[in-house]
């Protein structure tokens, strides 16, 4: 996927015409030879044409949703954590499965941001604001989980390390800790890299409003941007930096999370494979995620120049390599229980897939292993409402893999006198279903009010921003 | 103090400056010296207009934004305004005083807080309990404290058609009531019919002497119990032409026992504690050598109940064949010991051929029991029939048990008349007044009261709250609770006579019984003297007031043994009932676990303590064995009875449950047992591994339609099977299903331990051989040890330090971060399986000692019950065919609470700190620094922390879910409270604290007397002496609550640092183990291996327990056969092993 103009410009090696080497056929990451200004009309365009009635709809219909989490939570804290189902065996139940459920979703869009940037990946750069909105908004929807779930919220600020007089301090060993340092910073990074990236676009905004209160919101939001050549040059560098800060968070934060897991002592969560299968499982849910989300994004918008099928084909190709990870480390967990010989750790996997949520378990199989599978054919990757099925059957697989990770192991763990079983509640399930609604009223004030896309990173890799472009 | 002081006069002296600018006296310095809060001193000096209402109202912006306005409610507390004498606020008083039951009072010593009685505990001065109690004299506490009990004297007026009744209660006064019950006796009265007492029985002298006047006066004094422990007393005294002849089983020499249905461990039997207590004491077992002092129990019977828990041979059988069965033993008996002529044990053994057990079973019990011939005793339940207690009796005398293992009273002649008698007088209109005296007879006995009451003039109930028999009643006088009352009685053995002593002015307008029985006398003696009077009578001349301090006068008693002539056997000819078929099913009726016989349906923390076997809450069930339920399963498609194979239970890699669960909710088809004479109840089926096949076992005392907010709607009711002779045994019964179903609330869902080593025994052989067989079961012998090299150092050692184990990392130094140096003591605890019976008792001690709340049915059925100790029940079996529920089990008993481990994973895992340990080795629970995460509870392999998830002790139980909006709890259980323990809030988590108040009590106790000795010693002031922070507190002193009310001795608690305390002596014997130990978690509490003691020659006997096959075969499947050696061997290499 290197990039066919830069190398014509150089002189080719003697050898090359030794060999003749097919030339690849590479689609262009925009297409239809756009010229600039048509993408900055474009994408301006969303932002500034009349609000149409479908955003008002889906907007008020979103808002309703959410406030479904708003009433759980209402109820939840008014009269205790047993509104939810979760019992003596298992604490923790669905709160935490959500938690871990959208906080994978958010590392996509820091992959697309962060790690492609530094691999000058070039097709990112169509998708890469949105999957950072996404980032934002799914880290925003975890957070309420763990802050909520705990049985005096009210008192949850005692987790931040706050100098007090008793000289009372958190305890830094435990993993949920870790998650308040983890969580915390991967936003505040998230946020910084998604603004920062968005500032000479809105900019671009701010030049072309013709109402006054556009000039004053996307002028204070850009923050005097003026195109200079200072200015652009501390971007690039700035925008590197932080690049090179969110790489790690990638891998750090969805490893903290398992180590919520992977810390405990219990059969089943007690596994050094944890990081990486749930960095991969995160990877994996927050491509799926990605794809349903800008798949119906770009129909609206009409935007299938500029995402086009070369980059649902490596977003599907990710998902096929994360999935298929994903999908070994199952195995491998089996494996690791059978070969360790220790008969609570046997127990855990089998349990798992034919104890009391075998149903969970192989809905979570055929959602993560067998279903991305289907992208090795070119014809699905290129079957766009197929793609977007299967994108929606990995969210649903993600979230079954955290369900069954965190319920069959704490419904039978050690002494079979205490085992149990865990079902959610009305409360439960409201409070849940409403964060789509909170997610989905964020993301459609992005998409009224923010730039969808950078533009110049989408102008820099059309055929014209090439300099020699068609001169060879 | 100003330094400027010495300026000028510099002659003397040194001189001090602050600063520089002190030094030269700048006027700045003099100035900022003189204000007396230099720093905030422009704040206070010229108040500005505007400054004040700049500061003012950020305050009142502060104090908004803070939300200070919502305060934390305010709570009066009352001073004394006069102290009373004996009370010292925060120090508790213990008062004597005993439980009325009909089983015989049970010895108590109370502990009272500023005169609310709180605990309840066993008196040691009677040695037989030796300071144990049983579960319901703990509850007892909770039922003074209930808000529904009467508060007075009622009137009745009753309202509404035929069909809907009601009947609304108007509270009269005092005086009113007294000068009804004055009345009664008066001949405007006795015109309109005679005077009859149906009471309650009881063991108190003072009241007999009180109806003893009553019926010189013609009054009819009958006295009814549902459950009925006289029945084998009366069969004796018939057959051997003698008064009653109560027996009394000296179990402590026994070495063979063979229980007839006899629960003499369970709640069931009269005077279960002391029977506990000497059986318990021969299973007590150190050594391979104490294994031949170990007694044997064989038991027969018909339902699981705790004693074939117990019992080293189980026998299922019918209880309406327990005559055969004894028939059969008696046979063997007699022909082993020559007592009698061939015929008669031909026709004794003629009529236990039809009966269909195994008569080898019975042939080697015999042999067994005679080759210990004044050794073994034979007992019998007195719900069999009075041929049984006969033979019992017969068989006993032949083994020369009677007046060694077992010894008879003759009891007084009973002069009250019973209760069918009273029916006909009143039937036959001669009854005009009718006082219901105690009890509940409208709901537990099978007149039809509703139309006998009609008969009579005038009926008055005395009772503790108005029930089903009040309902029939005039008027209802409100009794106090035992707390509140004088009175007094007699233990079941007879061997003390006991005190009842109020420890509280009774806090409703009620009467005690002896107060009430005086007013009806017109005598108004007050029950304070006629206990008194009555003491003065018994006693040769000691003091009342050492009465109350010992709480017991002790009684010399005589036995008697008079010779049954065996040759008058042959009368028992009568035919025998037939077995039970599946057409013609048995049902046994026995007392429910939590409500005995109805008295405690309104009691929480019965109702929430789980049945030890079935492990149900809140409801009861038909028990019904698993071949009768695969039968009605075949027979009825959608029952829905048993569990469904599934992928997991069918390939043997877990056992089915007991029941269905849906959704983790035990759903059970509710079926209908109807007797020929047209009676029948209806209830939910629980199907019960080790039932006599087509037994089905119903229980008396829940489904009270008339009883209080807690009780209301609980199980179903099963007196209507009840004889009218009282007789529990029903046979000819047809079930029928119908289409309902319940839902019950089982807190353990999975009976088997799936052959993880968690609970460990052994045969006494095994264990005679090897005598540290627990130490090479579990993960832990195949895993590098836990302790490492300094495995072979003291346990003393052990807990003083922290060893790595095998560890490559360096390991985490425990010592707690404040300290240089652990505490001085180490607390730890040991329970002995093979002593715990599974009475529960414990669970209701720890709930009332640390203030547990009870969640009610619902929360339960969530899986939030908040017991801080647990019992948890395992079944095994040989069977193992996959989705097939057993018949034969063994069964295991292990309480576990927190096991306060060294290494504890809910430490590590709290962020805030809320759970931290302490330098004394307790896991210490931070309740106002937990906020809730719950992540402690995951990672607790044992599964014993409890999450308050609403507010159980502010709000209503029905109404958790309103949250503010819902009601606030009734307050007058919160005097139940101990005040020395927080009651927690929701929202945050609670666990055992091994008793860390009374641990705190022993501390402070031990250091004030070790100052005063030294302060009487060597005349220093308290303040120099050092001798208080080095005296450890003596072994023995401290019990837990769980411990002291251990009738059986199981639980032993104490310092494990000193080598000579109690528990480090069996801390180090082979038999201690820790569960889970292979996880390094360390645990305080460890247990110790339970050793049966089978008979080789019994057909059902195996090499080693079911639990411990089941683990070995799934441990260790490919050698099988020549397993064990090499288990030993390497394990024994793994031990020895140094570090690699």
């Amino acid at each position: 996927m290197s990039d066919s103009s830069t190398e014509t410009a150089t002189p080719s090696p003697e050898i090359l015409k030794k060999i003749n080497p097919a030339k690849l056929d590479e689609m262009p990451l925009v297409l239809n030879k756009r010229s600039l200004h048509w993408i900055t009309d474009k994408i301006c365009g969303i932002v500034e044409s009349k609000t149409p009635s479908w955003w008002w709809w889906c907007f008020i219909f979103a808002l309703s949703i959410a406030s479904f989490t708003g009433m759980g939570l209402l109820v939840l804290v008014s009269s205790g954590v047993g509104e939810w189902g979760n019992n003596n065996p298992v604490n923790w139940g669905w709160a935490i499965v959500n938690f871990v459920f959208w906080i994978g979703i958010g590392h996509a869009g820091t992959l697309i941001s962060a790690i492609l940037c530094l691999l000058k990946q070039k097709w990112r750069t169509s998708i890469n604001r949105g999957s950072e909105a996404m980032t934002v908004f799914a880290v925003m929807c975890a957070g309420i989980f763990p802050l909520f779930h705990v049985g005096r919220v009210w008192l949850a600020w005692w987790l931040f390390p706050i100098p007090n007089s008793n000289n009372i301090w958190p305890q830094f060993k435990s993993p949920l800790e870790w998650d308040v340092f983890a969580v915390s910073t991967y936003f505040t990074v998230s946020i910084l890299f998604w603004y920062m990236g968005m500032i000479p676009d809105l900019s671009v905004l701010r030049d072309r409003a013709t109402k006054v209160w556009r000039k004053y919101f996307y002028g204070f939001l850009s923050m005097g941007w003026n195109n200079s050549n200072t200015h652009w040059r501390n971007f690039e560098m700035a925008y590197l930096l932080l690049a090179g800060l969110s790489t790690p968070l990638v891998l750090s934060v969805h490893t903290i999370v398992s180590f919520d897991f992977a810390i405990a002592n219990l059969p089943g969560w007690h596994t050094t494979i944890f990081p990486p299968y749930f960095v991969a499982g995160a990877i994996f849910s927050g491509f799926g995620m990605v794809l349903t989300l800008l798949l119906p994004v770009r129909a609206v918008f009409g935007l299938h120049d500029l995402i086009n099928q070369k980059h649902i084909d490596n977003m599907c190709k990710i998902t096929l390599a994360t999935g298929s990870l994903v999908g070994y480390a199952y195995s491998m967990e089996f494996f690791i229980a059978w070969y360790g010989a220790n008969s609570y750790e046997g127990f855990a996997f089998i349990n798992r897939a034919f104890g009391n949520y075998w149903w969970a378990y192989w809905i979570m199989i055929s959602c993560n292993v067998i279903c991305p599978q289907l992208f090795w054919f070119k014809a699905i990757r290129e079957n766009t409402p197929l793609v977007w099925i299967i994108s929606i059957f990995v969210n649903v697989g993600m979230w079954f893999e955290r369900f069954v990770i965190a319920n069959t192991t704490l419904s039978r763990d050690f002494l079979p006198s205490s085992w149990g079983y865990y079902s959610p509640t009305v409360v439960d399930i409201f409070t849940f279903f409403g964060t789509f609604g909170f997610f989905s009223v964020l993301f459609l004030l992005f998409l009224r009010f923010l730039p969808l896309m950078p533009l110049a990173e989408v102008k820099s890799v059309t055929p014209m921003a090439d300099p020699h472009a068609g001169k060879h | 103090m100003s330094m400027n002081t010495s300026n000028g006069n510099g002659a003397s002296g040194s001189r001090y400056w602050k600063s520089l600018d002190d030094l030269a006296e700048t006027p700045a310095f003099r100035s900022w010296v003189e204000r007396e809060f230099p720093e905030g001193a422009s704040l206070i000096d010229g108040v500005q207009r505007r400054n004040f209402m700049k500061v003012m109202a950020a305050s009142f912006g502060l104090a908004g934004f803070g939300m200070s306005g919502c305060r934390r409610p305010e709570q009066a507390i009352m001073p004394y305004g006069k102290s009373p004498e004996e009370v010292i606020p925060g120090i508790p008083n213990y008062y004597s005083t005993s439980l009325p039951s009909s089983f015989g009072h049970v010895p108590l010593i109370v502990e009272s807080h500023q005169s609310r009685p709180t605990k309840v505990e066993g008196n040691p001065s009677y040695s037989h309990s030796g300071g144990g109690t049983d579960v319901h004299s703990q509850a007892s506490v909770l039922s003074l404290y209930d808000p529904d009990r009467a508060q007075g004297a009622y009137a009745s007026s009753t309202s509404g058609a035929v069909g809907e009744k009601v009947v609304t209660w108007e509270k009269t006064t005092k005086s009113d009531a007294e000068k009804i019950l004055e009345s009664l006796l008066s001949p405007d009265r006795l015109s309109k019919g005679k005077v009859a007492v149906l009471a309650e029985s009881s063991s108190s002298p003072s009241r007999e002497k009180l109806a003893a006047k009553l019926r010189s006066k013609g009054i009819i004094w009958s006295e009814y119990d549902p459950i009925d422990a006289s029945t084998g007393s009366k069969a004796l005294g018939k057959a051997l032409s003698t008064n009653p002849l109560r027996p009394l089983p000296r179990l402590k020499k026994a070495k063979r026992i063979l229980s007839l249905d006899c629960d003499f461990l369970g709640i069931r039997e009269p005077d279960h504690l002391r029977l506990t207590r000497e059986f318990t004491k021969g299973r007590k077992v150190l050594s391979a050598a104490d294994t031949k002092k170990m007694n044997r129990l064989y038991s027969v019977e018909s339902d699981l109940t705790l004693t074939g828990a117990a019992a080293d041979h189980r026998l299922r059988l019918s209880s309406s064949q327990m005559v055969a069965f004894a028939s059969a033993i008696a046979a063997e008996v007699l022909s082993l010991t020559n007592k009698s002529s061939g015929s008669d044990i031909k026709v004794l053994k003629g009529r236990a051929t039809k009966a269909g057990f195994d008569l080898s079973w019975c042939k080697e019990t015999a042999i067994d029991l005679v080759a210990h011939k004044g050794e073994s005793l034979v007992i019998a339940g007195n719900h069999l029939p009075d041929e049984a207690h006969v033979l019992t009796y017969v068989i006993n005398q032949a083994l020369g048990a009677n007046g060694k293992t077992v010894n008879y009273v003759e009891l007084p002649t009973d002069d009250s008349s019973n209760i069918s008698d009273l029916v006909k007088t009143i039937e036959a209109e001669e009854v005009g007044t009718l006082i219901f005296l105690g009890g509940n007879p409208v709901y537990t006995s099978q007149w039809s009261w509703s139309s006998l009451v009609k008969k009579v003039d005038l009926t008055i109930r005395f009772g503790s709250s108005i029930d089903e028999t009040s309902e029939l009643s005039n008027f209802h006088i409100g009794a106090s609770n035992y707390l509140e009352s004088w009175g007094d009685g007699t233990t079941w053995d007879l061997s003390a006579h006991l005190p009842v002593q109020p420890l509280i002015e009774p806090l409703f307008e009620t009467y005690s019984e002896l107060d009430f029985l005086s007013i009806l006398l017109g005598e108004k003696t007050s029950s304070h003297s006629l206990v008194q009077e009555t003491f003065k009578e018994l006693s040769d001349g000691s003091s009342f007031d050492d009465f109350l301090r010992i709480g017991l006068l002790p009684r010399e008693i005589s036995f008697v043994s008079p010779v049954y002539e065996i040759s008058k056997l042959p009368e028992f000819k009568s035919n025998l009932p037939a077995s039970p078929t599946p057409e013609s099913l048995e049902v046994l009726l026995v007392p429910d676990y939590h409500s005995w016989d109805g008295r405690y349906a309104n009691n929480g923390w019965m109702l929430e303590c789980p049945d030890p076997i079935s492990k149900l809450t809140w409801d009861n069930a038909i028990l019904v064995s698993p071949v009768l339920a695969g039968e009605l399963e075949q027979k009825h498609k959608d029952l829905n009875l048993l569990p469904k194979p599934t992928m997991l239970n069918k390939n043997g890699e877990v056992a089915p449950d007991t029941a269905i669960f849906a959704l983790g909710k035990q759903d059970a088809p509710v079926v209908k047992l109807s007797l020929a004479n047209g009676s029948s109840i209806e209830g939910p089926l629980h199907v019960q591994p080790g039932l006599a096949d087509y037994t089905l076992i119903a229980t008396l005392g829940m489904g009270r339609k008339t009883v209080g907010r807690v009780g209301d709607s609980t199980g179903y009711d099963g007196y209507p099977l009840l004889g009218s002779d009282s007789s529990r045994i029903a046979s000819g019964v047809k079930l029928s299903t119908t289409k309902n179903r319940q839902i019950l609330a089982n807190v353990q869902e999975h009976w088997s331990m799936e052959g993880r080593a968690i609970v460990r025994e052994a045969n006494a052989e095994e264990y005679a051989d090897k005598e540290g067989f627990a130490s090479e079961m579990g993960a832990e012998s195949h895993s590098p040890l836990v302790y490492g090299r300094e495995d072979k150092e003291s346990l003393a050692h052990k807990s003083r330090t922290t060893p790595r184990g095998h560890s490559t990392y360096e390991h985490p130094d425990h010592t707690y971060e404040k300290s240089d140096e652990f505490g001085l003591h180490q607390w730890g605890m040991s329970i002995d399986l093979n002593l715990c019976t599974g009475c529960n008792a414990c669970v209701v001690a720890c709930q009332s000692e640390n203030n547990i709340p009870v969640v009610g049915k619902d929360q339960v059925l969530r899986g939030r019950e908040m017991h801080w100790i647990r019992l948890d029940r395992y079944f095994s079996s040989t069977e193992r065919e996959g989705a097939e529920i057993p018949s034969d089990v063994q069964v295991n008993f292990q309480g576990v609470a927190c096991m306060h481990c060294e290494t504890a994973p809910c430490e590590q895992v709290c962020p805030v700190n809320a759970t931290v340990h302490d330098e004394e080795g307790l896991n210490a629970m931070a309740y106002n620094r937990c906020v809730g995460t719950r992540y402690c509870a995951n990672n607790c392999p044992y599964k014993v922390r409890r999450f308050n998830f609403f507010d159980w002790n502010k709000r209503n139980t029905d109404e958790l879910y309103l949250g503010p909006l819902g009601d606030e709890n009734p307050k007058l259980p919160n005097l139940s409270k101990n005040p020395d323990v927080s009651v927690r809030m929701r929202g945050v988590m609670e666990k055992c604290t091994y008793c860390v108040q009374r641990i705190q009590e022993a501390k402070i106790s031990t250091k004030i007397k070790a100052q005063r000795s030294e302060k009487f010693a060597t005349g220093k002031n308290g303040a120099d002496l050092e001798v208080a922070e080095k005296t450890k507190v003596p072994d023995g002193t401290i019990k837990t609550a769980c411990q002291q009310v251990c009738p059986a001795d199981a639980i032993e608690f104490g310092d494990i640092s000193d080598p000579e305390s109690e528990v480090s002596k069996l801390k180090s014997n082979p038999r201690d183990y820790s569960v889970l130990g292979y996880l390094d978690t360390r645990p305080r509490t460890t247990f110790m291996a339970r050793i049966r003691n089978p008979n080789p020659q019994m057909p059902d006997w195996t090499d080693k327990p079911y639990s411990s096959r089941e683990y070995h075969d799934r441990a260790h499947p490919s050698h099988d056969d020549h397993g064990h050696e090499e288990h030993g061997e390497h394990s024994s290499d793994a031990n020895g092993s140094s570090p690699h």
